[in-house]
């Protein structure tokens, strides 16, 4: 059937994509794809586009790969190979093929003549590997190995019982998805791609708080911390208020949860009203108390002089924070904090997160209910805790914004909740964290720089896949900020695919960025020497990841405040439900979005030459005599 | 920003009752008090000043204050305040954001301290009026207080209300009394297919390479003569004669005989057609001109029938998914909001909306799967043929054929689909005084599946969801003569009067 351009066939893309793919695309190195899959299996579109234009390149250079051989990174080895194994596709049925193992990825190429399957996981992103059936096991496809995925998916390998395939591709997978179980390095530190950006010098704190405007009269800057000794958690380089002694700072760290005293995260601009962060006062049952932490609490309020009140925001429900009383820890009594209200924000903690995670996985993959698929949703949870985490963010802006009110945000560690909320919070009042850039310093400050255990939460390189620490407070995170950008589509300066980039290579240890817990780890295993950020790799093609809508002039909104309701709060199909093909969207707009900002960049360029030209003729005109 | 920690349902309950307190609103400030614009052709029926009107959650300020007024066109409220431009929502051309035209009114409420009583439409109230619940067909809420105003007045104007709504006649509605009505002839128009004429209807023919040899024109209806559902111009299979339609006529519910709407090269069709009267058990005469669809088939493949009547919604349980959707939309206090909130998606669910839209697109795209896949002639059959039918077919075409995808396109399609082949717009929009059947809304349920549609393929539509929202606002503007009718026939009744 041709003559109907009907949504069942695949439309052509146009003249002008042509043009773009040579122009953008054709330089670049086959080695440089993250993720060359098949477009029927993928999903994030950008990969699905470094694909293509790898597959063009090495059309253009008459070769063409063969089942065993795979696209490699540089640093990347082939550590097994097997033959005559099937993938069990959920929605396209069995494949045969070559899976092929690497010290970075699962690869599996289909031999089927209709259509070159192509499945390509990093490991980091394997959670748990299973045996399925044994030697006994009948039946077509019973045999062979399950792999449970961190981000929202499964895959099933059928052996062949006589091939004697599965033990090799067993012992291999969990050696190299689970490197550290095994003695072995993780990935980042093999890697060895070099690229035109350096994103390890796009966060560099004593900058980023100068553009703030610190060190000014009530704030400074301090390098008490340098060798991470009065907190192991925080960074070398803090800002605390300009009268606080270091003792002070001593004794106030040791009435605070690991030492993570009051410190700031941003400053408004102009009524000087700032967020602060920390962790728990250690309270416990007596009801202790500690004259330094009161006066160094009033300090952040008298550096704010629009305002004679502070608001302390404990994220967690009152219930467990008076709990945590019995551990030693609890919440400030506003008895002790003179003109301080204390506030809770009923988030949950990082159990009942992952607990909610599990059950939306369970419902998203691999296949959907449909009568009962907005009521299983809202069983799981999942959009209500964004909801909690956003409505928290919310009330910190209002303070701040509307009131230019102080806010000091703590949970228990403050190092989970408090950076969802500070960072989320600061997403909201600056626009300068809507920007690729700014972003990318956002998470650098407010999660890898503050401690936001990354290491433990993601368990990278670890088999230990019921680990208790193990929760997506991360992710969640990043669901936020895209409900943002879902209600404020012009004030991003990146796509969806951008955050979609991050999450993937949260997991994928290609890149050293999100490895280990705290600054002070990163900095002893030489992270920033021996391993490549994922700000480089982004930066290299930032184009990518540029939003259309962006109104990056003085008509964009400094402030803008989402609606945290849940009329509002959808999920986000593109990233949790992005195997299932049904549940993509249909269209290529990835593709016409680039289409547009590159036309947009043309007739920019053209009315730069029609403005200049005009220019020369007048001051032609001038000099000229009549 | 009281607005904003009703919408980010803070903790603390900061709040207050719609109803504000008298002392706060005599702080507003009067100022002159401005009078509704009038269209061409529109009266003024009464009017009050000293109205409050409480706005919507969202908006900037929880009250306003202005006159009311009731003209034949639209219930207008005027804050004094006017400059301060309220954009929170798409506009119309006739009317300013607190006006909406009579037709659109569904139900309205007498508000006192506890109670809520319904008034009935087209009946006198004698007694006095605190505040009024005005609730609309397009989801929209109006409450106004009284309190401050004539009470004479008041009760005139709510008199007004309910007598104008809910009109006894079509001719009562102010289509007929606007004088600058838009002439068909207009330049305008000259892109859009309306199908009322044969020219139409050949072009249609060429346009999708249908075989004219195997499908024909046919005039048979001209003046309405075998059938009032039907448009003068129809087009059946060619082998089908005059007089055999005449004989088969009566058979079918409505007299709606089996139509052509849409075919390939390959002679496959989309045909539509009503069921066969119920008290009519001799299949015989369906059969014969299903046969002769089968013998315009290239390869004479027997025609698919999608049966659009058994597991779809009655009219009835439609409109009532329809009204639990526009209660949900719509929650009538900052109390009720919240308590909906947290389980906005099960009760969304609840409301079986979602599920309707899916259903048709399911059904639409397994016939798509059917004409062209499978290259089989699909008909669609419905009781009388008018509802339904109209909402799959629609969606068929607009699955199949980019040429409906544009903004002509688009408007030829309704005028096809909708309009000349008889969706019963005066009862399904509920239009004049209920005794004269159930509205339902299935033009809105089309609009939605095209939303859908237009959300899972944003590159392929010409038009954007502003202009679907436009489509469904003047369904219920009375300007426009496009859907105020039943039929082609009661169209051209009102045009020669």
């Amino acid at each position: 059937m041709e003559p109907y351009d009907g949504f069942m066939q695949n439309s052509k893309s146009s003249s002008l994509t042509s043009k773009l793919d040579a122009g953008s695309w054709g330089k670049t190195s086959p080695s440089k794809s993250y993720c060359s899959s098949s477009s029927t299996s993928t999903e994030n579109v950008v990969s699905t586009l470094e694909r293509r234009k790898n597959t063009k390149s090495n059309v253009e250079s008459g070769f063409s790969l063969r089942p065993d051989e795979i696209p490699l990174l540089p640093g990347e080895k082939i550590c097994e190979q097997a033959r005559d194994v099937t993938y069990l596709c959920p929605y396209n049925g069995p494949a045969r093929g070559v899976l092929t193992i690497t010290n970075y990825k699962l690869y599996f190429r289909s031999v089927d003549k209709d259509g070159n399957k192509v499945i390509d996981v990093p490991l980091g992103v394997v959670s748990r590997i299973e045996k399925v059936g044994g030697a006994s096991s009948k039946g077509e496809n019973a045999y062979g190995i399950e792999i449970f995925c961190k981000d929202m998916r499964n895959l099933r390998f059928a052996h062949k019982q006589e091939n004697h395939s599965r033990r090799d591709v067993f012992e291999k997978l969990h050696q190299h998805a689970f490197p550290l179980s095994n003695k072995l390095k993780l990935f980042a530190f093999d890697y060895t791609e070099n690229f035109p950006e350096n994103g390890w010098t796009v966060y560099e704190p004593i900058a980023e708080l100068k553009r703030m405007g610190i060190n000014n009269d009530m704030w400074k800057i301090t390098k008490i911390n340098e060798n991470y000794d009065i907190c192991d958690s925080y960074p070398a380089v803090w800002a605390v208020p300009q009268h606080v002694h270091d003792d002070e700072i001593k004794a106030v760290a040791n009435f605070r949860s690991r030492g993570r005293i009051p410190v700031l995260s941003w400053i408004h601009s102009e009524s000087q009203a700032t967020i602060t962060r920390c962790s728990q006062p250690l309270v416990g049952v007596g009801g202790k108390k500690c004259r330094e932490d009161e006066k160094y609490i009033s300090l952040i309020m008298d550096a704010n002089a629009q305002s004679d009140k502070m608001f302390l925001m404990d994220a967690r429900p009152t219930a467990n924070a008076v709990a945590n009383k019995a551990k030693g820890g609890g919440y400030e009594s506003e008895d002790s904090y003179k003109n301080a209200e204390l506030v809770f924000l009923d988030i949950h903690n990082i159990h009942v997160m992952r607990e909610s995670l599990r059950k939306l996985k369970e419902l998203c993959f691999p296949n959907i209910e449909e009568s009962k698929w907005l009521s299983g949703l809202e069983s799981t949870y999942w959009l209500k805790h964004i909801k909690c985490i956003l409505a928290g963010a919310v009330r910190i802006v209002d303070k701040v914004e509307n009131h230019k009110t102080s806010v000091l945000v703590h949970c228990s560690d403050g190092w989970d909740r408090t950076a969802q909320l500070t960072a989320l919070a600061m997403l909201m009042l600056d626009p300068y964290y809507r920007t690729i850039k700014g972003f990318e310093v956002l998470i650098e400050k407010e999660w890898l720089s503050f401690g936001h255990k990354f290491q433990q939460r993601i368990g990278h390189g670890d088999d230990h896949h019921s680990d208790a620490d193990r929760s997506p407070v991360f992710l969640q995170f990043i669901d936020c900020v895209w409900q943002i950008t879902q209600q404020f589509p012009n004030a991003f300066e990146f796509n969806e695919y951008f955050l979609i980039t991050i999450l993937d290579h949260l997991y994928s240890c290609r890149f050293g960025t999100f490895l280990f817990n705290t600054e002070r780890e990163r900095v002893q295993e030489r992270v920033k020497e021996l391993t490549v950020s994922l700000w480089s790799y982004t930066n290299s093609q930032i184009d990518l990841y540029r939003n259309p809508l962006y109104w990056a002039n003085t008509h964009q909104q400094q402030v803008i405040i989402p609606i945290a309701s849940l009329r509002h709060i959808k999920l986000w199909k593109t990233y949790y439900c992005r195997w299932n093909p049904s549940m993509r969207i249909q269209d290529p707009v990835y593709q016409r979005i680039r289409e547009l900002l590159r036309l947009k960049e043309q007739l920019v360029k053209q009315i730069e030459e029609c403005r200049k030209e005009q220019q020369s003729r007048l001051s032609k005109a001038n000099a000229s005599p009549p | 920003m009281f607005n904003l920690f009703i919408m980010n349902d803070f903790k603390s309950s900061r709040f207050r009752s719609y109803i504000g307190t008298p002392a706060e609103l005599e702080d507003i400030p009067l100022g002159d008090f401005k009078r509704a614009n009038l269209l061409d052709g529109e009266l003024f029926i009464a009017d009050a000043e000293n109205i409050i009107l409480y706005t919507s959650l969202g908006e900037p300020r929880s009250y306003r204050k202005g006159v009311l007024t009731v003209t034949n066109f639209k219930l207008s409220f005027i804050p004094c305040d006017e400059d301060e431009e309220y954009c929170g929502v798409q506009q119309s051309f006739f009317l300013k954001p607190y006006e909406i035209c009579l037709s659109s009114i569904d139900t309205v409420y007498h508000i006192s301290e506890k109670t809520r009583k319904r008034l009935n439409l087209g009946q006198n109230v004698s007694h006095k009026i605190k505040e009024l619940q005005v609730i609309c067909k397009n989801m929209r809420m109006f409450h106004f207080s009284f309190y401050q105003a004539n009470k004479d007045k008041v009760k005139t104007i709510v008199n007004a209300i309910l007598y104008h709504a809910a009109p006894k006649r079509l001719p009562l509605l102010f289509a007929y009394d606007y004088k600058d009505r838009f002439n068909s002839s207009n330049n305008v128009l000259k892109d859009i297919q309306l199908f009322e004429k044969t020219s139409d209807w050949l072009k249609e023919l060429d346009r999708t390479k249908t075989n004219k040899l195997k499908w024909r024109v046919c005039r048979a209806n001209e003046y309405f003569e075998i059938s009032l559902t039907l448009p003068q111009v129809f087009i059946v299979p060619a082998s089908v004669e005059d007089h055999m339609l005449t004989k088969a006529v009566g058979h079918f519910q409505s007299h709606y005989l089996p139509v052509w709407v849409w075919g390939t090269p390959h002679n496959t069709a989309l045909i539509r057609m009503a069921d066969l009267e119920s008290s009519i058990q001799d299949r015989t005469q369906e059969n014969v001109l299903l046969e002769h669809i089968r013998k315009s088939h290239d390869n004479l493949l027997q025609p698919q029938i999608i049966d659009l009547t058994k597991d779809f919604p009655t009219a009835k349980e439609l409109q009532s998914s329809f009204v639990k959707l526009r209660d949900l939309c719509n929650p009538s206090s900052g109390r009720l909001f919240k308590q909906q909130d947290n389980k906005f998606y099960s009760l969304l669910e609840s409301t079986k909306w979602l599920q309707y839209v899916s259903m048709c697109l399911q059904n639409a795209v397994n016939g798509a799967h059917y004409l062209t896949w499978e290259n089989s002639t699909v008909v669609l059959q419905e009781g009388n043929g008018r509802d339904m039918n109209c909402v799959i077919s629609s969606l068929i075409q607009l699955i199949l054929d980019p040429h409906w995808r544009t903004i002509r396109g688009f408007q030829s399609l309704i005028q096809k689909e909708w309009i000349v082949l008889s969706h019963r717009f005066t009862m399904r929009l509920g239009l004049i005084d209920k005794d004269c059947g159930e509205a339902a809304p299935y033009f809105l349920l089309f609009l939605d599946c095209t939303w859908q549609l237009l959300q899972q393929y944003p590159t392929a539509f010409q038009f954007s969801e502003t202009y679907l929202t436009t489509l469904w606002d003047s369904t219920y503007t009375t300007i426009f003569d496009t859907f105020l009718f039943n039929c082609e026939y009661g169209r051209q009744k009102a045009k020669r009067v």
